[in-house]
Order: structure tokens, then C-alpha cells, then sequence
């Protein structure tokens, strides 16, 4: 049942392009100190590399126009020769690479998970195809909410993230904040980075990890530390229960369909956990891992045939008719 | 369902439009809330509507009732995607790795509820008296399907389909 | 004093598992805090006014050749004061008559005997039979509670039950649908039936009431489902529901009040049942009440432990995952609980704490102190002050790799790094295995040789963690298994353990895993059965053994002894393979795929070739 191939890339363009509305995605645009360091080493490649390049082709062109026809051919002396070789092809090399690869050594430590400060805020992150699973754990290492695919952070604030994956290698990376880091299945990497400033960052996967990699982004969100303690609070809270029949009888919806065999709502007995969590998913900005924004429309579309939108995501659909749909997306409408 | 797909490519400027275009897609369906059961919707007579159990049928005549074919036989993928489904809903919780254990064995030749596909099927769909839970419209009919497909590939029934040549088993 | 009681006893017969230095509390006993011994005093004294008021007919009877309860008393002791058969005459017992119970599942209980009646529980679908003594074993009745047939597809390990118990006129046992029952000992009718558990969320009931000032306790089953655990005491007059206490969430569910003193001081925070779980995790946390209840008139405690957390795959919930894998001692009357201890705090290897606590009286250090001695999955002997619950004592019974030691400071076990599962690796052999150095099957304690006869496993595994995904009424482990022989290549043990010397007296390897109940008498003979149909009687002094006998099928029922109404001493037990051991034969199982019955069939796989499908009732005696 192949459809025209138009729609799905146009889908992506219309992601894309909402993706690229609103949001830095650029490593160009630092806004954490890990992300600044790394730019500015980047940056200083950049310059040193861009002058080497000039400095060479200015060579290559003075070389070229130098030489007329009709000037005695002038062959510099062997020691010129071979001095010129040393040093500009041993020693300037050696130096400016060295002290590249002398800051990046340097670099390294210092952005690796060990150098965090005690008081950073630990964040368990394990990848899935395609999505991902958020935790955030309080200081003896317990986890106080689960969210899936809207990471939020507190501006000033050092988060360390503790990366997982659930099936296959992964990589986290959000380019305003900091480099890629690979999720490894059986291993638990780590990575650190305080945002600077607030707003909203979007993240993405950085290894390639089956058919709807491309499409297994996330946001970062980054707040003052009061708004974002307010939110954790309200993340670790069960759900919200229906507010009225039609609430209730969307809950029953979710009950009796394919549904609570993936997902947790919690404070019901939806506790599967192969699936993002629900429990809040009316107060995330996107759906489906950054591919569509949070909408009543939008999820329906996602909940009829996820496989038009995402193809190859293990999201089934879900045929129901108006009145269940209805109701159902009345009740997740409510899970703030 | 095309105004409605359309309406959601579009999303960028027209997001009232979308919604509204969504619901009066899903009005349109003609189905209000019922949800086909694969193994009843249709096809023959009702004096036919049946899963046939087995083979003994009084009369000595035909065999009768319905034994729905399995529309993923042969696909090695579905033998991959059922493998998986029978961990994530956890069959194996109960019948492990096909030897059983609340549940009984699935990759032997002895069968309670028979050993057909559309057995198997109705088996994991309706569930059964001693214990099989009835999995009903908790799980969608094509990975039913896939389902039935690795549970055939086990050994146990007559047709074992294609084996995945790259089973992601760690041990 | 029994001079087995009074070894030239120091200090340091009570080691550390591995410190050189005598670390035993009682060496130190002299330094335990003041309060503690006053609480102890307070409690002793406020426990003996209780027991004056106590109804006679919930006492544990002198040896009156009765079995009321499957342990035989309160105290768990299965000690019978019949001396009639003995080590000079038991070779010559033999086979009196039997009873078929039509039921081929395993078959667990231990038969009642009140008056000239005996009762017998079956497994599923738990049929209630009163055999005649006086008739020759003649049918009285039977009751048939009907239960619902799709609780079979949720007991995770075979559908037994552990059978009965009487008091006052009735006889009270629970269905594995949920539900508890009491019925007319004389004439089988049933007088209530209470429902109280639900089988859409995963709860069975496999285990044996316990009778208490007019409570019946009973607890539920399904830590491999994710069910919530819990304790209920039904008022024996109607059947209505006194209080229920839950094993996980808020301390005002788990009836924990201003009466809770744990002995060990980090279990004296508020709330430990939510916040040592993962948001919620707890609602579906496990630690279901399946096994065995003792109690004690003169504290006037009851004692139970709560069973595995959920999933079996620990990397889902950090924490301590209280209350799970936890003793618990409380007031039979409203329940609320005075101490607590966790013996496995976030338990990874499946040790469910629902093994019994017998209730002794040791000569320690001189003097007489009321101790519980519960063997534990996790392999150690423990011996709690039955007062505090103070561990004295912790020392392995079978070989061990997952604990180092038990710290006798903090109460907390110090786990090998290496053998805790991971999600996403396979860690091999792990010993003990899931059902532990011993598993449901409860041990004898006799106070002449002053040594506990435990039937027990020697099983190591390799384990497999994986996500488990929750869905209400089905599985939720996380986890694939293998199960293999321990070290020694025997599978199982019969064992006399010596609680002061903290070691073995003498030892019995088995082929496979003992999975029965023991039976010790004044006439130091101890009885019990085989995977492999053996009913057995050893010497209790000397292990040697008197006389044995091929029944049908595997037992690993609980045998009991009682006095007949022609005054001779019988001795019964039901045969019929099954439980989680003799999964294989019972469930038909297919011998290929080692990862079935929770990794039991890798171990068990020539099982069917010494045993088939079973269930009878025989009863012995000497000629």
C-alpha cells in the first residue's frame, strides 16, 4: 500500500521547517559554557585553518605569477629549500596542531561528566527507537519524574545526563549545549552542560539507529529555576483524574484499545513502559519525538496511523471512531 | 481519509483548518465506534461464521466453518515483529521462549485449542477458559498476525514459515 | 536443659560470616541500648497480661495427637509430641491406606486433623475433602467452592495451595480466585466466603490462613505480576474485613503508626514504602504475603514476610523498595505494626522474604531468649530477637556468591557487585538461584535436639535482565532465567542446622530440589518427601536414615502426624509433583527451552524421568 512518497517528504519539510521556526539548532550559537568552550575552539580552527589556507594559495599564486617565461630560472639553494620544508612544513604544522590538539585534551576532561559539579542536576536519559525516555532523579539517585521527549532545565544550573539505550546505539546532541555523546546498549555514558541562557533548544539523535532516525529529535527547554522547579513538581504528580464523562469515557477508550499495553499514565493501571509516558503529554510542545507539534489535530492523526507520519515506528494504529476519538483526545487533552 | 492527511501536511498555516478537517474525515468514516474483529468481519455465510476447531464434525461430510489463512505467512519480518511483540506483551512472561511455564508450551505438538492459524488467532484474541487472557482489541490484528507467524515459527504446528536468519536472541 | 542446648558456648559461636573478630551481637549483648531491653521487658509483660485473656481455643494445644494448622502451632514449630513411632521402630511403618485426590497439579498442603476428621485442601480447583478416621478413611463430604477457572493462567508457579486451617467449629482456607472461605467442620457446609483480591490485576491466593484471636489472616499472591501486596485478618465469626495491611505506599496503608519501632535505624523514616520506589512503581511494586505466619501470645506479635519486589528486573526501580523482602511483626488485633526489617532491600535475584519464622526459646549466653529463626531465600539463617527484631545472627546454609555478609550493625546485606543482573547482561552463575537456598517448603524445629530441619535447594542461575513492561494481568519480570545444579552437582538437601552453633549438624544431598515440608516428632524421627517419590524418616539426632517408601508421585506436600481414633500414631502426607520445582511434569512443559517456568525446566529437565503427574493422600503407621 505504497502512497505518493510526496506527502511523507512533505511532512518533513513541514517539520523541518517547524522545527527550524523559533529555534536555534546551530553549534554556532552556543548557550551553555561547554557548548561556548567548544565553539570557540571551533572558531580558532576555523581562523587558523582559514589562514593557512590564504597563507597557501597566496603562496600558490605568487608561485604561479612569479614564474615568466623569460627570468632566469631561480632555484633557491638546498639549504633554503630544505629549511623552508622544516619549517613550514614540520615545525608550523607541528606548532599550531599541537596546540590544537593540546586544547582539545585539555577540553576534554573538563566537559566529561567527572568535572560536573556535586550539586548538578542528575538526569537518566535512555534511548528507544525512536524516542526518548526521560528521568529525573533527586540526590540519593531516585527518580522523582518520568517525561519523555521535552527535556527541561534549569538556566545556571549544571545538569548531568546519564545516557542509556534501550536497543541500539544512539547519540544525544543538542548543538547549543553541547557535543554528541553515544548511548551504547549496556553501558551508561555520561555528559554534563549548564545553559546560560533561557530558551528553547532543539536536540536530536546523532547515530544512525534504524529507519525514523532522522526523525528522533527533542527539545530542551530552559528555564529559571523557579518555573522549572514548578514544572518538575507537576511532572512527578500522578495524572490528573477526568474531570467529567467524557474525560472519563476517553479513559476508558485508552483502557480497552492497544493503548495501555505501551504506555503509563500514571495513577492508573496504564504502567506499561515501552512507550513514552503519558502522564503529562498535554503539556508537551511536540509529539512523536519533535516530528509534530501538540495538537488535538495532530494527535488524532498520530493515534489513527502513526505509520503515515512516522513509517516504521512501532506506534500501531489505532482505528476508532468519532465519539471514542473524541473522548479519548478530550482525556489526554487533559493530562497537563 | 485524503482531505484529512493533506490537512495535516499543511499544518504550518492552516492548523484550525487541519482540525477542522480532521474531524469532518473522521465523521465521514462510516464506522461509529465499532471496531472490526478480524476474525468475524464478514465473508460467508453466517451459517459458516465459525473458527473450526478441529476435524471432527458430525456427518461424516465437508468440513465446515471458516480457518482464516495467515495473511503474513511466509514473511520472515513477521516472525522478527512477533518475536519482539511476544516479549513486549509479555507472552513469554508466561510461556517463555515457547517451553511454557504458567502457560503451556507453544513449541511442542500438543495443542488444547488447536493448532491451525486462525486457532492461534483466536486463541490470543478471545483468550481461552484456564487462564489465556483475551487480548481483544488490546492488540491490533496485524500483529496478531505476527504474533501467530513466530509462535508458528517455534515448531510446534505444521507450518513453521521462513525463520529469520538473524534472530536477536543474546544468549 | 537438654545438653544439645548447652555446648561450651561462647561468644564465638556465633561468628560473622567471614570476620575474625567475634562480631555477634549476643557477644555484645551486654551493650545493647537500654531502651531496648526495656521495651523488651514492656512487651514481655504486656504480652503475658494479653495471653490471660487470650480464647482457648486459638491457643496451640498441648500434644493432643490434633494437627489444627499446617504448621501445628502458632510458633511454626511442626514439632509433635507423639513418641509412638521412634528410631528403634520406624523401619518397620508401613502403608495404612491412602486417597486419591482426583487432581493431577501439585499438591502442597498439609492435611488437618481434628477429632476423628481429617481434612485435605487440593490444589485447583480446591476441593475441601473430610475423611473419616473412625470409618477407615471412609468419604464424609466434600466442598467444592467452584473457583473461577481463569485464575489458573495467573499462578506463576503451579496451582497449589498450602492448605487449611480450624478453629472453633470451622475450617478456613483460601481459592485461587481471591477468595477466602469458611466452612462447617462437621458438615461441609459453607458458612461465609469472602472475596478479596482481583485476578484482572494479577492476585491469586495460594496460602495457608492463620488462626488468631478470632482473625483469619491471610495473605495474597503475585509478586511475578505486579500486584500490590497485602495482609487481611477476616473476623472468623462473618467473613467481613477487619483490617488489611499493604506491604508497599504510605505509611497509613502498610498500618504503620505511632506503635512502629524498627530495630535498625534507617527504617524509621516516614513513608519508606513510596519514597524507595520510583514514581508510583510501588502501586505495582509486589511484595505479596504468600508464605507462612507465626505468632507469638506472649509479645502477642504475628510475624510474616512480604514476597520479591516487581518487576524481578531491579534496574526499573532503584531503591530500597521497601516494604518488600521484609519481615514484619504486628498486632493481630488491628494490625498495626510494631517493627520491621528488610532482609533484601532492593532485592535483584528474586529472594522473596515469605519463608517461615519459627518461633523458639534459645539458651543464649546463658540465658533463655525468645528468638524467630527464618531461613531466607537469599541463603542465611537468620535469627531475630523476636521482640525487636534485632538480627543476631546471619550465616549462610547453602553456598552463597550474592551476599558477602550481613552487616550486624546496620541489618543490611553487603551485595557482590559482580552478581547483581543488569539490564541488557546475562550474569552467570548467580547461587543461590531465584527460589533460593529454600524456597516456600517449611522447616521443623524440635525442641529435644534443638536443631531446625529444613527440606532445601542447591541451585545456582545465570540471569538474564531485560525491560519488563507492565500490563495489569499478565507477567512483569523483565527477566529470562536459566537455573543449574549447585555446587556438588545435587540439585537439593535435607539439612539438621544447629541455630546456636550456626552451623549444620548433618546434611543429606538429594538429587533434585527438596521441595517439601519437614515433620519432626518427640520420637526424633523427622519425615519428608522427594521430587523423586520418596517419603522419608530419618534419625533427627543422627541423620541416618530409618525408613523410606515409593508413593505415586513427587511429593512436596507437608508431612504431619497425628493420633488415631483407635489411639495409634499415623503419619500422612499427599504426593502429587508440582509447585514450582516439578513445573516440568505438572505444566507438561517442553524440556528444549531452559528459560521455562521462570528458568526451572534447565534444572529440572529429567524430572519427568523419575516422577509423572500425581495426587494422593497416604497415610502410615507401624503395624
Amino acid at each position: 500500500m505504497r502512497r505518493c512518497a510526496a506527502i511523507p517528504i512533505a511532512v518533513a519539510l513541514a517539520g523541518a521547517a517547524l522545527e527550524a521556526s523559533g529555534q536555534t539548532h546551530s553549534v554556532l550559537d552556543p548557550a551553555s559554557a561547554q557548548a561556548r568552550e567548544l565553539a570557540l575552539l571551533s572558531w580558532w580552527m576555523f581562523g587558523i585553518g582559514a589562514v593557512v589556507l590564504i597563507g597557501v594559495t597566496a603562496l600558490l599564486l605568487i608561485a604561479i605569477t612569479r614564474a615568466r617565461a623569460d627570468t632566469p630560472a631561480h632555484v633557491p639553494t638546498y639549504e633554503r629549500r630544505r629549511n623552508l620544508v622544516i619549517v613550514g612544513g614540520v615545525l608550523l604544522p607541528l606548532v599550531t596542531a599541537g596546540a590544537l590538539l593540546v586544547w582539545t585534551i585539555v577540553l576534554g576532561p573538563q566537559s566529561s561528566a567527572a568535572a560536573a559539579p556535586a550539586d548538578a542536576l542528575d538526569v537518566e536519559i535512555v534511548a528507544h527507537r525512536w524516542w526518548w525516555e526521560i528521568h529525573y532523579l533527586n540526590d540519593g539517585g531516585q527518580r522523582i519524574a518520568t517525561v519523555a521527549n521535552e527535556l527541561h532545565v534549569p538556566v545556571g544550573r549544571a545538569v548531568r545526563v546519564q545516557l542509556k539505550s534501550e536497543d541500539v546505539i544512539h547519540s544525544f546532541w543538542v548543538p547549543n549545549l553541547h557535543g554528541k555523546t553515544d548511548m551504547i546498549p549496556g553501558r551508561t555514558t555520561t555528559s554534563w552542560f549548564t545553559v546560560e541562557r533561557e530558551g528553547e533548544f532543539s536536540g536530536r539523535c546523532a547515530e544512525f539507529c534504524g529507519v525514523q532516525h532522522a526523525a528522533m529529535g527533542f527539545l530542551v527547554v530552559a528555564q529559571t529555576p523557579a518555573a522549572f522547579t514548578a514544572w518538575l513538581e507537576r511532572q512527578a504528580a500522578s495524572a490528573r483524574e477526568p474531570g467529567d464523562e467524557l474525560a472519563r469515557r476517553g479513559m476508558q477508550v485508552f483502557s480497552e484499545h492497544a493503548c495501555v499495553m505501551c504506555h503509563t499514565i500514571r495513577g492508573t493501571t496504564a504502567q506499561a513502559t515501552v512507550a513514552p509516558d503519558l502522564t503529562h503529554v498535554a503539556s508537551r510542545r511536540t509529539l512523536a519525538a519533535g516530528r509534530l507539534p501538540n495538537n488535538g489535530g495532530t494527535l488524532a492523526a498520530w493515534i489513527l496511523d502513526p505509520q503515515q507520519i512516522k513509517p516504521g515506528a512501532l506506534m500501531p494504529p489505532t482505528r476508532l471512531g468519532t465519539d471514542d476519538m473524541n473522548a479519548l483526545l478530550h482525556y489526554l487533552g487533559g493530562l497537563e | 481519509m485524503t482531505w484529512y492527511r493533506f490537512a495535516v501536511v499543511r499544518y504550518g498555516a492552516l492548523h484550525s483548518v487541519m482540525t477542522i478537517a480532521a474531524w469532518l474525515a473522521l465523521a465521514s468514516c462510516s464506522d461509529n465506534g465499532q471496531h472490526a474483529d478480524a476474525v468475524f468481519d464478514g465473508g460467508g455465510s453466517a451459517d459458516h461464521d465459525y473458527v473450526r476447531l478441529g476435524d471432527l464434525i458430525p456427518g461424516g461430510g465437508a468440513a465446515g466453518g471458516r480457518d482464516t489463512a495467515n495473511p503474513v505467512a511466509g514473511d520472515a519480518a513477521a516472525i522478527a515483529d512477533g518475536r519482539q511483540l511476544f516479549d513486549w506483551y509479555n507472552c513469554s512472561g508466561c510461556h517463555a521462549g515457547g517451553g511454557g511455564g504458567m502457560g503451556p508450551p507453544l513449541m511442542d505438538t500438543t495443542w488444547i485449542y488447536g493448532s491451525r492459524p486462525s486457532n492461534i488467532h483466536h486463541s490470543i484474541v478471545s483468550g481461552r477458559p484456564n487462564g489465556m487472557p483475551s487480548f481483544g482489541a488490546h492488540i491490533p490484528d496485524h500483529q496478531v498476525w505476527q504474533l501467530v507467524s513466530f509462535i508458528q515459527s517455534l515448531g510446534g504446528t505444521p507450518d513453521e514459515g521462513d525463520a529469520n536468519d538473524r534472530p536477536d536472541r543474546r544468549d | 536443659m537438654n545438653e544439645a542446648l548447652t555446648p561450651a558456648w561462647r561468644h564465638e559461636v556465633w561468628p560473622h560470616s567471614t570476620a575474625p573478630r567475634s562480631a555477634w551481637r549476643g557477644g555484645a549483648w551486654r551493650a545493647v541500648p537500654l531502651w531496648a531491653s526495656a521495651l523488651a521487658i514492656a512487651l514481655a509483660i504486656a504480652g503475658a497480661a494479653r495471653a490471660q485473656s487470650h480464647e482457648a481455643a486459638a491457643q496451640s494445644p498441648p500434644d493432643d495427637g490434633q494437627w489444627t494448622m499446617p504448621a501445628k502451632n502458632h510458633e511454626n514449630t511442626r514439632y509433635s509430641g507423639l513418641d509412638d513411632i521412634n528410631t528403634d521402630n520406624a523401619a518397620r511403618l508401613r502403608l495404612a491406606w491412602t486417597f486419591s485426590t482426583g487432581v493431577l497439579r501439585g499438591h502442597e498442603a498439609a492435611p488437618l486433623v481434628v477429632g476423628d476428621t481429617m481434612y485435605v485442601v487440593t490444589p485447583f480447583p480446591n476441593t475441601l475433602y473430610a475423611i473419616d478416621l473412625s470409618r477407615e478413611g471412609a468419604l464424609k463430604w466434600r466442598y467444592t467452592p467452584e473457583p473461577n477457572a481463569e485464575s489458573q493462567g495467573l499462578a506463576c508457579c503451579d496451582v497449589v495451595n498450602r492448605g487449611a486451617a480450624y478453629s472453633d467449629g470451622r475450617i478456613f482456607y483460601n481459592t485461587l480466585d481471591n477468595h477466602t472461605v469458611a466452612v462447617d467442620a462437621d458438615s461441609g457446609e459453607e458458612i461465609w466466603k469472602t472475596k478479596l483480591g482481583d485476578i484482572r490485576h494479577g492476585e491469586t491466593m495460594t496460602m495457608a490462613p492463620l488462626v488468631v484471636k478470632g482473625k483469619v489472616l491471610v495473605g495474597n499472591s503475585g509478586g511475578e505480576l505486579g500486584v500490590r501486596g497485602w495482609i487481611s485478618a477476616l473476623d472468623a465469626a462473618d467473613g467481613r474485613l477487619a483490617w488489611r495491611a499493604y506491604s508497599t505506599g504510605p505509611d497509613e496503608d502498610v498500618l504503620i503508626g505511632a506503635s512502629f519501632r524498627p530495630f535498625y535505624a534507617a527504617d524509621r523514616e516516614a513513608n519508606l514504602g513510596v519514597t524507595t520506589w520510583p514514581p508510583d512503581a510501588w502501586r505495582i511494586g509486589g511484595g505479596a504475603v504468600w508464605g507462612w505466619i507465626s505468632y507469638d501470645a506472649a509479645l502477642d506479635l504475628i510475624y510474616y514476610g512480604t514476597s520479591n519486589p516487581a518487576p524481578w528486573n531491579a534496574d526499573q526501580r532503584p531503591g530500597d523498595n521497601k516494604w518488600t523482602a521484609a519481615l514484619f511483626a504486628r498486632r493481630p488485633d488491628t494490625g498495626e505494626a510494631i517493627w520491621a526489617y528488610q532482609w533484601n532491600p532492593h532485592d535483584a535475584h528474586d529472594y522473596d522474604g515469605t519463608n517461615e519464622n519459627v518461633v523458639v526459646e534459645l539458651e543464649l549466653e546463658g540465658r533463655p531468649r525468645k528468638v524467630l529463626l527464618h531461613p531466607d531465600r537469599n541463603g542465611f539463617m537468620y535469627v531475630h530477637d523476636a521482640a525487636t527484631g534485632e538480627v543476631l545472627s546471619a550465616r549462610p546454609f547453602v553456598h552463597t556468591n550474592t551476599i558477602r555478609t550481613v552487616d550486624l550493625e546496620s541489618g543490611r546485606p553487603e551485595l557482590v557487585e559482580a552478581k547483581l543482573p543488569k539490564q541488557g547482561q546475562t550474569v552467570r552463575n548467580i547461587c543461590p538461584s531465584a527460589p533460593g537456598g529454600k524456597d516456600w517448603q517449611p522447616s521443623a524445629f524440635s525442641p529435644r535436639t534443638g536443631l531446625l530441619y529444613l527440606a532445601h535447594n542447591n541451585l545456582c542461575m545465570d540471569f538474564e535482565a531485560m525491560r519488563a513492561n507492565y500490563i495489569a494481568g499478565t507477567p512483569y519480570l523483565g527477566a529470562k532465567v536459566k537455573q543449574l545444579a549447585g555446587p556438588g552437582g545435587h540439585r537439593g538437601a535435607f539439612t539438621a542446622w544447629d541455630p546456636i552453633a550456626a552451623k549444620p549438624a548433618w546434611s543429606h544431598p538429594e538429587k533434585f530440589p527438596a521441595w517439601s515440608g519437614a515433620l519432626v516428632t518427640a520420637g526424633d524421627v523427622v519425615f519428608y518427601g522427594t521430587l523423586d517419590r520418596w517419603f522419608k524418616a530419618l534419625d533427627a539426632r543422627t541423620g541416618k536414615t530409618l525408613w523410606q517408601f515409593r508413593v505415586g508421585s513427587g511429593i512436596i506436600g507437608q508431612p504431619m502426624t497425628y493420633r488415631g481414633p483407635d489411639g495409634k500414631q499415623y503419619v500422612a502426607i499427599l504426593s502429587g509433583v508440582g509447585g514450582w520445582a516439578g513445573a516440568i511434569v505438572a505444566g507438561d512443559l517442553d524440556p528444549r527451552d531452559g528459560t521455562g517456568a521462570l528458568g526451572m525446566v534447565n534444572a529440572t529437565r529429567d524430572l519427568p524421568d523419575h516422577t509423572p503427574k500425581g495426587g494422593a493422600l497416604y497415610v502410615f503407621a507401624l503395624p
